[in-house]
């Protein structure tokens, strides 16, 4: 095969083309349009639509032009005479099923001055009342063809429109049947609600029983309607932009390690109409989730946000002007020692904020500076680093995905927690790569994995030293690294079968594992905050450590929040500690040690300190305790950059301003600077990149060796049978992490929509155990536990082990935050009326 | 719903049988409509997580092969005739005498009892009346005393089943 450029001619033009791509896509590349329904890029060809037929030189029949790929010399017509009116009684088929009033109707040139809403009842009536709002694929087709009239009379079909969700809609006699959301659903983000129901004239797309797409575990990621070429699927609520003058303003997404680019549509009274993924980089369904699409916009126009600073008097916070707030600020900050006062931050706002609270505090002489951190993730991995002369990756390119062959994802929910890197590993599943999952908890992408290993809670380390016999055993070939000896003397002490048996995990899924990374090489060994956020996390780490030297595996260990990356690289040049477990901290409160506390974010703090400022964009619990509470813009009414899990640099520039008195981070410091007669020397973002965040791949890798197995293994797995049995009706609880919160306030808080996809009460059982508790759906329940009680709601999930509850809370209140560092903990379950 | 444990542990044992792989599922759905008759939601989300396979794939699968049915049919069905023909020679006792036998109402499917009584208007053999067609057999002539045999037959026969 040739890996040059192909030549070859469309309608008598000379192209050029990459081998393995359709003819579709080169006609595209060359500016010439090609009508087509179904294709959807980045998947195999589907066609269905057959509006693509094309004719090729010295080939008897008409092929789709989405599957045909391009061949050297090949002759491609992809206009004629026969080829259009084929093309124009295709289209009035599909024309048969879908309303066409309005792709014929004589008035279109002036259709947006008619145009005065949008649909109400989501009735198929012609175009003023469609919500594609004049962006329907139909209308492209009808256009090209020169529809003039259809001889088929439209078929309604009445199927029940679907109205009962959040921010999706779904009429189904707009349905086309093109099959785009079927698999944008299923092979690119992996969910899999949607199907094609029925056969024949009765064929529509439903999910699992017509459940509503909430009980059928919809992710609302809504590519679905990114991709529906009609208003099948709609998100609910739009309002007609009738074709007036919209802007769009690309903004960055922190509600996540994805950083997502996202573009906010902008009406002329200065309104966010919708959030889309913006789709120049890669297609719309490529990125973004829930959370950045329907839930930045509603939660930023929130009614409780206030836009002036408040100072308490009386016990109350009372409105006031900026240069008096800071004036109190700058004045009580005096009144302290500089020993006396902490700096806290969240990672979660633009990093130009953190750096400028950073060189605020340094210049006052503060000395106690702290990042509010309870997912510990990358300091442990620092941590070990340390310890043990060991080097992993940090910053991770999703682009290297392509690299391997097999993947092992160890206790990371990829779909939820770093979204586009899942969307990418996906890609490479569809084109043959193996996917290993070991996760004791809930974990989506499960499905997609070709072995599933579901161990006990916090039983990860006993899973992988199972592992690493297997595959010592199947592959037992030199190593490149030395230190092998010592290891496999250890694991030879204690059979397969045990080991299997203690860890939870059958050992034929063990073995299957095994064999299937020994055959599908190179791999990489993915892990998340969860699988660190356990007792035996270092044991966790030396386990990869030694599977990635057997394996000669790449690690990834995958951060989880915006600007995760950067906040742990500030400690390199100021003395920021990291601060998860709060007593300690709140003791010092106590005992007077600490009495001033400015806190840029979010905390649940239990004592207040004498004198608290606190600067977010909500009020906040903690911020409507506070003495002075300076309200900022968030990231979508200012610009500033934010890190993703890349450790990628990137830079929004929106300008929606929701009022003329906010102010972002970054000007209020200056003004805080300035009172202080401070002035503040920020360094150039852009040269924080190579400075702060190098991009390093591990290189030298000659030196490495195993690490050392320094347990006694028979003792570790009969230790670990003494505790085999929780007793009785115990359940041991996997406290896993809610991304769906900003800047303190939960989404499911102030967005009601969002109630019904992700609560931080929520509780996951197995079918089995929630039958024998007697507990149903939404049924309440008590958990309780060594470290207190805790009030939930049970959701059933068949992904979970019998015997296991996730949980997965906000940490805005305290009890939250002491099961969250605990990570596992064992409790029962009470019904909350009993 | 009745039995449905007892359907659910059937299909469990199936499941055990059965590779976890997708390739696998259709096989599965012909052994499960096989041994209940149908195909029983609440075995499904189980056995999607089995096949590594979504429970609407499933569903659509479901629908669209008409060998798979999603809700449970009676075992039998008696067709009675009530046609001009039948009628004026007596269908209408026989059609109450199979409905106190029976204990099901004309025209309802009733699966606790696992039978359909299904009146039909005329099937073409008018000479022969009144005529019963007892699951897919023609009975002519058909008396009160050939409705007991009947019914006691496919009662004791369903009785045996259980
Ligand atoms: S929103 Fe996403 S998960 Fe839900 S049906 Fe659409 S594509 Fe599937
Ligand atoms: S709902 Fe839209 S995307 Fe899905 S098959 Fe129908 S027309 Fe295509
Ligand atoms: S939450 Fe993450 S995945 Fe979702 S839109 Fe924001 S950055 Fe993207
Ligand atoms: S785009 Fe080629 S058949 Fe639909
Ligand atoms: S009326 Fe009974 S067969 Fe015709």
């Amino acid at each position: 095969m040739s890996f040059g450029r192909i030549r070859l001619k469309i309608n008598e033009r000379l192209v050029e083309a990459e081998p393995g791509m359709t003819v579709l896509e080169c006609a595209r590349k060359n500016g010439l349009y090609i009508p087509s329904l179904c294709e959807l890029e980045g998947l195999p060809a589907f066609a269905s639509c057959r509006l693509c037929l094309i004719e090729i030189k010295g080939r008897p029949f008409w092929s789709p032009a989405c599957q045909t790929l391009v061949e050297e010399g090949m002759e491609v017509i992809t206009s004629s005479e026969e080829l259009e009116s084929l093309r124009r009684s295709i289209f009035e088929l599909i024309l048969s099923e879908h309303p066409y009033f309005c792709l014929l109707c004589s008035e279109k040139p002036i259709c947006n001055e008619l145009k005065v809403t949008m649909a109400k009842a989501l009735e198929p009536g012609g175009c003023i009342f469609c919500p594609k709002d004049g962006n329907c694929e139909l209308q492209r087709v009808a256009e090209y063809l020169k529809i003039e009239k259809v001889s088929y009379e439209f078929e309604d079909k009445g199927w029940p429109l679907w109205q009962k969700d959040p921010f999706i809609s779904y009429n189904p006699n707009l349905c086309i049947l093109c099959g785009r959301c079927v698999r944008v659903c299923g092979e690119i983000r992996g969910e899999g609600v949607l199907s094609f129901v029925n056969r024949g004239t009765k064929t529509v797309i439903g999910t699992f029983y017509d459940r509503t797409l909430v009980k059928a575990d919809c992710s609302f990621c809504g590519a679905c309607v990114d991709v529906c070429p009609t208003a099948a699927f709609t998100e609910k609520g739009l309002v007609a932009a009738k074709g007036k003058n919209l802007s769009r303003q690309k903004l960055i997404c922190p509600l996540c390690s994805c950083g997502c680019e996202l573009e906010a549509e902008i009406m002329e009274n200065g309104a966010i109409r919708r959030i889309l993924p913006a789709a120049d980089k890669r297609p719309a369904f490529m990125s973004g989730c829930a959370r950045g699409r329907f839930g930045l916009r509603e939660l930023l126009t929130e009614l409780k946000r206030i836009f002036k600073p408040t100072i308490r008097s009386n016990g109350f916070p009372v409105e006031t002007s900026w240069d008096e707030a800071l004036e109190s600020v700058v004045k009580n900050l005096e009144a302290f020692s500089p020993e006396e006062i902490a700096f806290v931050f969240n990672e979660q706002t633009h990093i130009e904020n953190l750096l400028a609270f950073l060189e605020i505090g340094q210049k006052l002489g503060v000395k106690n500076f702290f990042w509010f951190y309870p997912e510990i993730f990358l300091k442990r991995i620092d941590e070990f680093e340390k310890e043990n002369q060991v080097k992993f990756n940090r910053r991770i390119n999703p682009d290297r995905l392509s690299e391997f062959r097999s993947y092992l994802v160890l206790d990371s929910d990829l779909k939820s927690e770093a979204t586009t890197f899942w969307l990418e590993l996906n890609r490479w599943l569809r084109s043959g790569a193996r996917l290993v999952v070991l996760d004791s908890g809930l974990n989506k992408i499960e499905r997609s994995a070709a072995v599933r290993l579901k161990g006990e809670p916090g039983r990860e380390y006993l899973t992988l030293l199972a592992l690493l016999k297997l595959l010592l055993e199947k592959s037992t070939g030199f190593s490149f690294y030395s230190g092998l000896d010592q290891i496999v003397e250890k694991l030879n002490q204690i059979s397969g079968e045990i080991l299997a048996e203690v860890s939870g995990v059958k050992l034929a899924d063990l073995e299957k594992a095994a064999g299937l990374l020994v055959d599908s090489k190179p791999s990489a060994i993915i892990f998340g905050q969860r699988f660190l956020r356990q007792e035996t996390w270092r044991r966790n780490l030396w386990a990869v450590w030694n599977l990635a030297l057997k394996l000669e595996a790449e690690v990834f260990p995958v951060t989880s929040r915006i600007n995760e990356i950067f906040a742990s690289r500030l400690a390199s040049q100021y003395p920021v500690q990291v601060l998860s477990d709060l007593t300690a901290f709140e003791q010092r409160i106590r005992d007077k040690k600490i009495r001033a506390v400015f806190v840029l974010g979010d905390l649940p703090l239990a004592v207040k300190p004498e004198f608290l400022v606190v600067l977010n964009v909500f009020e906040t619990p903690l911020a409507a305790q506070s003495d002075v509470f300076l309200p900022i813009a968030s990231s979508l009414e200012s610009s500033g950059s934010l890190v993703d899990f890349e450790g990628k640099i990137k830079k929004s520039l929106p300008q929606i301003k929701f009022s003329e008195n906010s102010l972002s981070g970054l000007q209020v410091f200056l003004k805080l600077g300035s009172r202080l007669g401070i002035k503040l020397t920020l360094p150039e973002v852009d040269f924080l990149q190579t400075t702060l965040l190098p991009d390093k791949t591990n290189s030298k890798k000659d030196h490495w060796r195993y690490l050392e197995i320094e347990d006694d293994l028979r003792q570790v797995v009969s230790s670990a049978q003494a505790r085999e049995k929780p007793l009785g009706e115990e359940f041991m609880i996997v406290v896993d992490q809610d991304l769906y919160s900003y800047s303190g306030l939960i989404l499911s808080e102030v967005v009601p929509g969002f109630k019904r996809i992700q609560n931080p009460d929520w509780l996951w059982l197995n079918p089995a155990d929630a039958e024998r508790h007697g507990f149903k759906n939404g049924s309440r329940v008590q958990i309780e536990t060594e470290s207190g009680r805790l009030a939930a709601a049970v959701r059933i999930d068949y992904g979970i082990k019998i015997g296991t509850a996730v949980i997965k809370p906000v940490l805005t209140n305290p009890m939250w935050l002491d099961f969250y560092l605990k990570g596992i903990l064992r409790g029962r379950l009470r019904a909350e009326n009993e | 719903m009745k039995n449905l444990g007892n359907k659910i542990s059937i299909v469990e044992k199936i499941l055990q049988t059965l590779p976890g792989e997708r390739r696998y599922l259709v096989h599965f759905l012909h052994l499960v409509q096989q041994a209940t008759g149908y195909i029983p939601e609440e075995i499904l989300p189980a056995a999607a997580r089995h096949f590594s396979v979504s429970p609407s794939e499933i569903f659509g699968v479901v629908t669209f092969y008409s060998a798979f049915s999603l809700k449970p049919h009676c075992q039998h069905e008696i067709v009675v005739c009530q046609g001009t023909a039948c009628h004026v020679r007596g269908s209408g006792a026989i059609m109450e005498e199979f409905s106190r036998w029976l204990g099901v109402k004309p025209g309802e499917e009733n699966l606790e009892k696992n039978v359909l009584l299904k009146p039909v208007n005329c099937l073409g053999c008018c000479a022969i009346g009144p005529v019963v067609v007892v699951d897919g057999q023609l009975q002519a002539k058909v008396d009160l005393k050939e409705v007991k045999r009947i019914a006691e037959k496919l009662t004791g026969e369903s009785e045996k089943r259980e």
